[in-house]
């Protein structure tokens, strides 16, 4: 076990949170991949700790922050998601548009008078 | 930790993230990142991280994994449609991904020194006794300002919550 | 007493100031009074300095101008500065004796003509600021302090002409004023600034002086290869050229009527038209050392004296009469700048003394005819001759001082007229100039028949219409005596200022002098000439039993005179040039540019703005997984693009 292989398997985890993020239709399934995301970062984070030990405990401690900004952002997310839910019974990302630039007629050719 | 035993818990956890992001079944994928969190405590507790792995296994999956199951629960039916992303966005996911992980290895690759030298970090390192002062102290390097701030963020988080997430009173 | 000389200026600015901002408001009758009291005050100001100056320079170099006092106004590039100062010599000490008296009389002429005017507050107020104007351009000792009057004298007569303003004619009339002369001053800039960037000076004393051999290069303009000293000059000339109303730039002349006749009176006689003049005068040494400048100024001034002579022979209205007859005898004043370069290369001096001489005696009877014109107007309410006839009765000191006049501007001995006039066709004669010296002198007859055509069609004959109430004497006091008192020197001036004039204005940078000859024959046949066209008239419209009525028709002329009394048409092309090839082609072109290119450039862009906008728009298409992927494709430029470590 070596720094670099730590280091590059936080970068698979990222890479796969990445592919979820992007390919995700679901809210949830979205939210999982980002929490994959900021995990692949908290193994990055205990990885330095372990092996560059410069002031080990406070990477470690770092990561703690992360994991409760962490929780908190899930918190507020899956509260999002369950007030979406009531209201539109539906939790599929292609069907949840409503905050696009609507797409009106052609505006007229600015032409001056 | 053993370079057997990293191999294992990294390939289970890699397997189980993948679940996590392609399960067609929510449910299954909020299964999936239990496990790839499991396996990431293990990985804490083989880099001595102790307190990390403890706090992982309480806070993200005792709780946060928990909150997720919950909220699939409350939004799921029975015969809802399977959302199945189409072809180009997966191809476009995997193009992606790979470019992050080719970022990644490049750097990798070039950090050159950066990987060397230094030796590991003491054995105590990540004890919950190192943990506890860290974090509670004020001296240099105390935490405890940082602490009390994260303490005042989740309290609002959760005052927010319940206010997002509560059933409107002219609602139904 | 010279160095203080800034007075006589002084006092007109101050009635323009006190009248213009309070006085003319509260009481016209005041405000008259106290422009008569300054313009008095200037008057008796510049004589005794006058005589103090001509004293001090009568045993040195007369023609050695004198500075009264100099400050530096506006410090420019190294040595180039520009001062106001005064200068003293000849022409201008003249030119502030005429002005000053010339502006007094009006002044106190204005007091009866507009006395009911409800406006004449400002009317006086405007008047001494045009007089201040014109004593500023004639002391100027640098061309930047003359054109700065020179602008002021412009706007000064704009405002006159326009002075009845509720008339849309009188609106047109000044706005023609000032566009012709602005369209010849913006020349006159271009050549004060040539000057000044070719001579490194604006002083007269060097642009006369040493810049002239600075100055005598060719360069290159567009292919063209040109004198620059030729080049300057004629670009200052042209400021004169429009300002003293020379053909083709006379149109403004004849509408400027439309102001009241004081304003005409004063316009005509001392100030403005006699302002290009003065500047060919101030400029002469360096325009005499132009290759072929003079000639090109001989001919425009006799081609003016000619053409203007003819048109006025056909008019009716009596000021349009005096108009021409002031275009024709600015062309004399020209003309004799002009033929001061003899045919055999020498400067003739006699022909500039002869000019500064027509000046002096022309201001007189030229107000007095303006002035006795404007008795005329107000007496029969008309401007036309039809309206006229037989005021002889009517208005007996008037008659009696423009019969004067007349005789003075028809070159009939011993008036004034004919001294000046005499010594400008004999300094032509002396130059070598013989065929345009013959064009004066047939332009003298014409003078002497088109003045006497106007005096025995408005004195003589039976009363024909008019106003004219009941019977006896209708003189005003305020109008009657200045006419009278410039009778004087309509009668007097050319006699006794004869010799001073020849012995004394002189350029006072003479280049060379040629022996001139004196030729004893040319005034007896001047004034042959003058007492032929006087008689001619008579004998048309003088006679007992000559039907003016039939005089003054149209019906039953030939083509030639309806030319001739539609003034060649030459409005008619200014308009046509106007109208149609400057607003219709030129200015269409230009409208179609900015149609086409400018206001399409904006369209575009205002169009181009929302297009694009448009389509940015569709990037908001509210799908998240399209957000996140271009917030990590932004992260992935960033990392390859940037400069992020590693």
């Amino acid at each position: 076990m070596t720094l670099e292989r730590c280091l590059l398997l936080a970068f698979a985890l990222f890479a796969i949170g990445v592919y979820g993020a992007l390919t995700r239709r679901h809210l949830v399934g979205l939210l999982i991949s980002i929490e994959l995301m900021l995990n692949a970062a908290n193994i990055n984070l205990a990885a330095f700790a372990h092996f560059r030990p410069g002031d080990a405990t406070g990477g470690a401690t770092f990561a703690l922050f992360t994991i409760a900004v962490a929780a908190c952002e899930m918190a507020a997310a899956l509260s999002i998601v369950v007030a979406m839910y009531r209201r539109r019974r539906n939790l599929d990302l292609d069907k949840l548009r409503s905050l696009r630039e609507p797409i009106e007629a052609e505006p007229g050719a600015g032409k001056a008078p | 930790m053993s370079d057997a035993a990293f191999a294992l818990t990294a390939f289970f956890m890699v397997a189980a993230a993948l679940w996590a992001v392609t399960a067609n079944n929510v449910l299954h994928a909020a299964l999936g990142l239990i496990a790839a969190f499991f396996a990431t405590a293990v990985l804490y507790l083989g880099l001595r991280a102790e307190f990390l792995a403890v706090a992982q296994v309480l806070v993200y999956i005792g709780g946060v994994v928990v909150f997720v199951v919950f909220t699939i629960l409350l939004t799921s039916r029975l015969g809802d449609e399977i959302l199945r992303p189409s072809l180009w966005r997966v191809l476009l996911g995997v193009l992606f991904a790979g470019a992050f992980f080719a970022l990644g290895a490049l750097m990798l690759s070039r950090a050159g020194d950066l990987l060397e030298g230094a030796g590991l970090a003491p054995e105590e390192y990540g004890s919950l006794m190192a943990v506890g002062n860290k974090l509670l102290g004020m001296g240099e390097g105390g935490l405890l300002l940082p602490f009390e701030v994260v303490s005042v963020l989740l309290l609002a988080c959760v005052i927010g919550a319940i206010a997002v997430a509560r059933k409107p009173e002219d609602d139904e | 007493m010279i160095a203080h000389g800034y007075l006589i200026l002084l006092f007109p600015l101050l009635a323009f100031a006190v009248n213009g901002l309070w006085l003319a408001r509260r009481n016209g009758f005041a405000a008259g009074l106290f422009s008569i009291l300054m313009s008095a005050a200037s008057l008796a100001y510049a004589i005794p300095l006058a005589l103090e100056w001509f004293a001090a320079v009568h045993g040195g170099d007369a023609s050695a101008p004198v500075e009264a006092w100099r400050f530096t106004w506006l410090p420019l590039e190294g040595a180039l500065k520009v001062d106001f100062s005064m200068i003293l010599d000849p022409i201008s000490v003249m030119m502030l004796l005429v002005i000053g008296t010339v502006a007094l009389l009006v002044n106190v002429y204005s007091m009866g003509y507009m006395r009911h005017d409800p406006s004449r507050g400002r009317f006086f107020a405007l008047l001494s600021l045009f007089a201040f104007s014109m004593l500023g351009l004639v002391i100027a000792g640098n061309v930047f302090q003359m054109y700065v009057f020179w602008e002021l004298v412009g706007v000064s007569s704009y405002l006159l002409i326009g002075f009845w303003y509720e008339k849309p004619s009188a609106v047109a009339a000044s706005k023609k004023a000032m566009i012709v002369t602005r369209f010849a001053d913006s020349f006159f800039l271009l050549g004060i600034v040539l000057a000044a960037y070719a001579a490194g000076s604006m002083d007269f004393s060097v642009l006369n002086g040493s810049a002239i051999a600075a100055m005598s290069r060719e360069v290159s303009l567009g292919g063209f290869h040109v004198n620059l000293l030729f080049l300057a000059s004629l670009l200052m000339f042209l400021g004169g050229w429009g300002k003293s109303a020379m053909f083709p730039l006379h149109i403004w002349l004849p509408d400027a009527m439309e102001g009241p006749t004081p304003v005409s009176s004063i316009i005509h006689s001392a100030t403005m038209v006699v302002a290009g003049v003065y500047l060919t005068a101030r400029f002469f040494p360096m325009f005499a050392a132009a290759p072929g400048f003079l000639d090109l100024v001989r001919v425009v001034g006799i081609f003016t004296a000619l053409f203007a002579a003819v048109i006025a022979c056909t008019q009716k209205d009596i000021k349009r009469i005096l108009a021409f007859s002031t275009l024709s005898q600015l062309g004399y004043m020209m003309f004799s700048l002009g033929a001061a370069a003899t045919v055999l290369g020498g400067v003739n001096t006699a022909a500039y003394s002869a000019s500064a001489f027509h000046i002096f005696t022309h201001a007189f009877f030229k107000c007095l005819l303006f002035l006795g014109a404007g008795a005329l107007i107000h007496h029969v309410h008309a401007n036309e001759l039809d309206a006229m006839g037989g005021l002889w009765k009517k208005l007996p000191l008037t008659w009696i001082s423009m019969l004067l006049a007349c005789l003075a501007i028809a070159g009939i001995p011993p008036f004034s007229g004919f001294w000046s006039k005499d010594e400008i066709i004999l300094a032509a004669w002396q130059s070598g100039h013989g065929l345009s010296a013959a064009l004066a002198l047939f332009t003298g007859f014409l003078t002497a028949f088109y003045m006497f055509r106007l005096y025995f069609l408005a004195f003589h004959g039976e009363p024909r219409g008019g106003h004219g109430e009941g019977h006896g004497r209708h003189e005003d006091p305020w109008m009657t005596v200045p006419i009278v008192i410039l009778a004087v020197p309509t009668v007097l001036s050319g006699l006794l200022a004869k010799d001073f004039f020849h012995h004394f204005a002189l350029p006072h940078q003479v280049l060379s002098e040629s022996p001139v000859e004196h030729v004893a024959w040319l005034p007896a046949t001047a004034a042959t000439l003058g007492i032929l066209g006087l008689f001619l008239a008579f004998v048309l419209y003088g006679r007992r039993g000559a039907d003016a009525k039939a005089a003054l028709s149209v019906e039953g002329r030939g083509g030639w005179y309806r030319l001739i009394l539609n003034k060649f048409y030459i409005d008619e092309l200014y308009l046509f040039v106007a109208r149609r090839l400057l607003i219709g082609g030129f200015a269409g072109a230009v409208k179609w540019v900015d149609t086409n290119v400018v206001d399409a450039a904006v369209g575009a862009t205002a169009s181009g703005t929302l297009r694009s906008g448009a389509l940015l728009r569709r990037l908001q298409n509210g799908n998240l997984a399209f957000y996140i992927g271009a917030f990590l494709f932004g992260i992935l430029l960033l990392r390859i693009l940037g400069r992020l470590p590693l």
